[in-house]
């Protein structure tokens, strides 16, 4: 039945009455209205962020009816600005996912049964109130430890709050680490990742760095390349340095086919010219770096600087004998770093992740410090955190203080980094005795997935009598649970998502309710105010907020008594913020505070795009204010080692592949399933990467020759097989992989659960400076599975 | 969507108050021009500016839209009644724009024209950054080197400038140096070295040099908020300025009309022309008693923004030329005599402040448009003063107007 002129134009008038009251919203209406009562629905849409990966981009959801139908990007989040990836799509599925858990469970059966009781969020949290209290009164508060995936802004001073008045030293961080804070620690005495300012650069040469996949925010780079940003800069040109065709090589203007762990020596070369063509930037370097000319050191030696190491050992044609890269690429693309004004380099995974990881991360960062490129609009700059009010300062009982002054169970890390401190947490649980640590919380981490030793993971957990997880699904690791108090996902919560390490600019994203909670779920944030609430006391004292959005708005009062910055804001308003700034001017739009954040909820978060670039201490912190090429700290480390390193002296190894495993293994992270978490939302599952007919299932990349060669065809089914383990993988011909190689996806598995890690595989060596892991030293065979 | 609750940064700052429409026109006129607020919110204006869609096709700083021109090129620097005489003009084409573009017509309450206007006005207030290349020249040029020192370079008698860097305009620099005028001059004296002068964006330059050169580390850039004009009237008086400048800065024989001396100049530039002055006024207010001023926190910087505002109201408007206009225009060929077609201006309210008339030709445009457009008439264009005086005479009209209408009244 068709609705009359009268029916048509009285729905109109409705919807108009809905519009006009509710602002923002709009009516969702049945084209019939008829007798199985459809009726109007309502629509809305609100601003949050995405809290699925580092990227934290600002989103946009739709909700018609109560429901969230879509996700979208935010135009108003100065980084995201309207983009999202895949992930932030794919978000409504995690949302309405069948398997998502219901409620908190208590485990009944054994470990890993998979037979439990359901429980109300009072008795699963009276467990854990319980449980910690009887540690506190056996004075045992170390015996407590929350494993911790990516973790950023309140959640993460949360974590650290409430494990600082409790008196536990083990916050272990689970999150993927890539080196470069070790390398801009030592080198500019800076202990924060490197921003880099790509939207306003005009030449990117990536080493590596998955810009376009896995990096901390794909959406960064695409605004600053595809063509989405405010139009105030032009349009980066790309050169991909890679291993492989990756998708950030297909993507980029240039891709210079490199031999895996050779980026170090290739950066040298282009050094070298550098230096030979005079094409550096003097004026900086004899301004801002130490160690360039040879120097004398503390002790009054004269010792050899980067000038001299780099002429004596890296001419472009020993570099290209090693790299693969032509000598006219080498020159071509060096000449073009000194013209481009500014370019960036930008340092990635397949760097770091090395037994030289950190040497040869310094050797690729050292090219931004001999273009001057620090500090530079278009360059290496260091990003400031939102100037947000602190948490209270803890109160501290004899407890906690006993507590936290224990050595962690992780031990104290490498000279130079934390490395991968899951896996030493595990390995000392592993090694140690039942109950040395009592309780585990898990957040946001699943290591029997994704960690390269998930037997050592198991062993560990075994020896751990109460495990929490917070997982709303049922993972590897939340199978181990002894209780599971499922957290809200994004859209039912509320969190901050301040912008990942690599955008250079403050932009602290809001993320808040977009749809009534899931009954069964709770708040991990709210879950600890909670529990500090009933344990009462200190804790009490330390976490007096009444919620986690009380908390948010309490902290976003120094945002509001900056005076600078302004709630997110369109293309006009971004630049308009940044034009009165540089010329050091700020209009105040709200007089309370109460409207600024409503404003600011509305909006989905706060922004200041004023960087200053005349501060010395964005150049370097160290004592002499100059960046250091050799740094005094390590120069003395590598010479207690013994083995004779020196910095860009030693930087790579000699590698041989061991009798009968001739193919190395190259792992990488794709830009959809994370570690393996998301592979459950079947979007992200079906969708194609750059092949058009690989999905579904996991699969490995070889060479037409070497596919050839061993017989194998494109389609087959294979063991890729290392001296520590297997896995079963597709195999997908490819040419834009070397002969020599395997690519392996890291993230994937099977549609019956199987997961394809194969991270797996590894061989177990990594950097003994930074303890982060090398990815590129496994050589494989493959196996018809 | 939240509503939002601005600031309103200056409370003074607010539209012109109509009790000065009692006042017989002659005293009036004068009465306004000393006594009135500056008028409109330029933090609300720029908000206006984005919300009605005016950024669509025009931009401030080449930021916005390129089909209309760019605010702070075209607009800034000219009096509120040259500005209301600006968007006048543009409107044919705006209103063609609109239609083309199917977009509604923006209008405005009085007090919302008034803060867009303010706004256009009050960008020009902002410099660009300096150079630091050219400060470092200027630097040494003037001689600041030889008793100043940035970055551990220059002479010491002066002290380091170094604390500096964390401004980026030269208005706290610029008040350092007044305030230690005096001795700084003495002490030049004392040397033998020229008074530095300072003209165009010699200032700036040198600020962004000690930004660019500065060792002070880990610095807060300290970002200032808007100066206030009113707050820069109110100091004009406390601080003694209108001694020798009078109560509008328009001069007296003890000191020069600021408001031409700092007609179309910007911050720093104003700064500079105080600093010149500062020296010879330095002696002639200690030759009549007074006490050199001297200012704290943001005061020079309101004074400036004060100085800057003098132009705003660009003096009284003169009823006979604006009769004139109003002839020569073809305004009286719809709003005069028995045959008006539009509304007779003689009993309107909305004529009675530049503003109310400024208002009311803007939301009536495109009806007067089309009517325009019947009767194959050219748009009236408003040049120079002529809306000021358009203004002035229309207001005369008006009051005279509503003055026979009121005696009428008692008589009945």
């Amino acid at each position: 039945m068709s609705p009359t002129r009268r029916e048509f134009l009285g729905t109109l008038g409705a919807a108009g009455a809905v519009i006009a009251l509710r602002g923002t919203q709009g009516v969702y209406w049945a084209t019939e209205e008829d007798d199985r009562g459809w009726a109007p629905g309502i629509e809305s849409r609100h601003k949050s962020a995405c809290l699925i990966c580092p990227a934290r981009c600002g989103i946009e959801g739709r909700i018609v009816d109560g429901r969230l139908v879509r996700i979208q990007g935010s135009t108003l989040h100065p980084m995201s600005r309207g983009g999202v990836c895949p992930h932030g799509v794919a978000g409504v599925q995690m949302l309405y996912h069948p398997e998502r858990l219901a409620g908190p469970l208590i485990r009944t059966g054994d470990r890993g049964a998979g037979e439990w009781r359901e429980a109300s969020g009072d008795e699963a949290l009276g467990m854990v109130v319980d449980r910690l209290q009887s540690l506190r009164t056996a004075g045992r508060s170390d015996a407590l430890a929350v494993l911790a995936g990516y973790c950023a802004g309140t959640m993460n001073d949360l974590w650290n709050q409430f494990l600082t008045a409790f008196g536990s030293p083990n916050y272990v961080s689970d999150a993927s680490e890539d080196g470069s804070e070790a390398v801009m620690s030592l080198m500019h005495g800076i202990s924060r990742r490197p921003s880099y300012d790509l939207e306003r650069s005009e030449l990117v040469v990536s080493f590596g760095a998955p810009l376009f996949e896995s990096w901390w925010s794909p959406l960064q780079a695409y605004v600053a390349y595809g063509g989405v940003s405010d139009g105030e800069f032009g349009r980066p040109r790309l050169v991909q340095v890679d291993t492989r065709f990756s998708r950030t090589a297909s993507q980029a203007q240039e891709w210079v086919g490199i031999r895996p762990g050779t980026h170090a020596v290739l950066a040298l070369g282009l050094a070298y010219v550098l230096i030979r063509d005079e094409l550096y930037d003097a004026d900086f370097v004899a301004k801002h770096v130490s160690g360039f000319e040879n120097y004398t050191d503390e002790q009054g030696r004269v010792r050899e600087g980067y000038r001299s190491v780099v002429m004596r050992g890296y001419r472009t044609e020993e570099v290209s004998a090693i790299t693969g890269v032509p000598v006219e690429r080498i020159t071509s693309l060096a000449r073009a770093l000194a013209e481009a004004q500014p370019a960036t380099v930008v340092c990635g995974n397949d760097v770091t992740l090395s037994p030289q990881g950190l040497l040869a991360g310094m050797a690729v960062h050292s090219l931004n410090v001999l273009l001057g490129n620090i500090n530079r609009p278009g360059g290496i700059l260091f990003g400031e955190d939102p100037p947000l009010l602190p948490l209270v300062e803890p109160t501290l009982d004899e407890t906690a203080r006993a507590g936290s002054a224990r050595t962690p169970a992780a031990g104290e890390g490498h000279p130079f980094g934390a490395g991968n401190q899951a896996l030493r947490f595990a390995e000392a649980v592993a090694a140690g005795d039942e109950g040395d640590v009592d309780t585990l919380f898990v957040y946001f981490a699943n290591p029997l997935s994704s960690s390269s030793r998930p037997a050592v993971w198991e062993r560990a957990l075994e020896k751990v009598p109460f495990i929490v997880s917070f997982s709303p699904f049922l993972d590897e690791t939340t199978r181990y649970a002894d209780l599971i108090l499922p957290d809200l996902t994004a859209y039912e919560r509320w969190q901050d998502a301040p912008a990942p390490s690599s955008y250079p600019y403050m932009a602290w994203g809001l993320a808040r309710p977009v749809v009534e909670p899931h009954a069964g779920g709770t708040s991990t944030g709210e879950a600890i105010l909670s529990v500090a609430q009933r344990l009462g006391g200190s804790l009490a004292q330390s976490l007096p907020y009444e919620s986690i959005e009380a908390l948010l708005q309490e902290r976003a009062r120094g945002l509001f008594g900056a005076r600078r910055g302004m709630t997110f804001g369109n293309e006009f308003e971004r630049r308009h913020l940044r034009q009165m700034e540089e010329r050091g001017w700020w209009l105040p739009e709200h007089s309370d505070f109460d409207s600024f954040w409503s404003e600011l909820v509305d909006r989905g978060g706060w922004t200041d795009l004023f960087h200053d670039n005349t501060d010395p201490a964005g150049i370097s912190s160290r004592g002499d204010g100059r960046i250091a090429l050799f740094p005094e700290r390590l120069v003395a480390a590598l010479e207690a080692e013994g083995r004779g390193r020196r910095p860009y002296v030693t930087i790579i190894d000699e590698e041989v592949a061991p009798e009968g495993y001739p193919l190395r293994l190259i792992p990488y992270r794709v830009s959809k399933l994370d570690s393996g978490s998301l592979a459950l939302e079947r979007w992200l599952a079906e969708q194609p990467t750059i092949f058009p007919d690989v999905q579904w299932v996991p699969w490995v990349e070889v060479n037409p020759e070497t596919s050839h060669e061993l017989g194998l065809g494109d389609g087959t089914m294979v063991w890729v097989v290392s001296e520590r383990g297997r896995y079963r993988a597709r195999l997908k011909v490819f040419p834009g992989t070397a002969r020599e190689n395997v690519c392996a996806p890291y993230g994937l598995r099977h549609p019956n659960g199987e997961v394809a890690n194969p991270l797996r595989l590894l061989d177990g060596s990594g950097d003994p400076l930074t303890g982060l892991p090398a990815w590129f030293t496994t050589f494989v065979r493959l196996e018809r599975a | 969507m939240i509503q939002r609750r601005r600031v309103s940064i200056w409370v003074l700052w607010g539209v012109l108050p109509l009790t000065i429409a009692s006042l017989p026109v002659g005293v009036r006129v004068a009465a306004a021009q000393t006594a009135r607020s500056f008028a409109g919110d330029p933090v609300a204006g720029r908000q206006i500016f984005v919300s009605r869609g005016c950024v669509r096709c025009h931009s401030i700083w080449g930021n916005g839209g390129t089909l209309g021109p760019d605010f702070a090129v075209v607009g800034a620097g000219r009096s509120l009644q040259q500005l209301a005489g600006l968007f006048w003009n543009h409107t044919p084409r705006m209103i063609e724009t609109v239609r083309h573009e199917e977009v509604r017509w923006p209008t405005f309450t009085e007090a919302e024209l008034a803060d867009i206007i303010s706004y256009i006005y009050y960008v020009k207030l902002f410099d660009q950054p300096g150079n630091p290349e050219d400060g470092e020249w200027w630097f040494r040029e003037k001689r600041c080197v030889e008793c100043h020192s940035v970055g551990g370079r220059g002479g010491q008698v002066g002290g380091g400038l170094d604390g500096y860097a964390r401004y980026i305009g030269p208005i706290m620099l610029a008040q350092g140096m007044w305030n230690s005028g005096p001795e700084m001059q003495g002490e030049q004296v004392s040397r033998g070295i020229p008074m530095p002068k300072f003209v165009g964006r010699e200032l700036a330059d040198i600020q962004a040099y000690i930004r660019r050169d500065s060792d002070l580390r880990e610095r807060e850039a300290v970002f200032l908020q808007p100066p206030n004009p009113n707050r820069g009237r109110e100091l004009f008086l406390e601080k003694g300025c209108v001694a020798c400048h009078g109560r509008e800065g328009r001069g007296t024989r003890f000191g020069p009309d600021l408001q031409t001396a700092t007609q179309r100049l910007q911050v720093s530039e104003i700064a500079g022309v105080l600093w010149n002055h500062s020296f010879q006024m330095d002696a002639a207010i200690r030759a009549r008693g007074i006490a050199f001023p001297r200012f704290e926190g943001t005061e020079m910087a309101d004074i400036i923004a004060f100085l800057y505002y003098l132009r705003f109201y660009a003096g009284a408007g003169d009823v006979q030329i604006g009769e004139q206009v109003f002839e020569r225009k073809g305004c009286s060929a719809c709003h005069g005599g028995d045959a008006a077609v539009g509304p007779d201006l003689a009993q309107s309210r909305a004529v009675l402040t530049p503003l109310g008339l400024a208002t009311a030709m803007w939301n009536h445009a495109p009806a007067m448009y089309d009517m325009i457009q019947l009767g194959d008439v050219e748009w009236p264009l408003f040049e120079n003063e002529e809306m000021r005086d358009l203004s002035a005479y229309l207001q005369a009209l008006a009051e005279q107007g509503q003055a026979d209408t009121q005696g009428n009244e008692e008589r009945r």
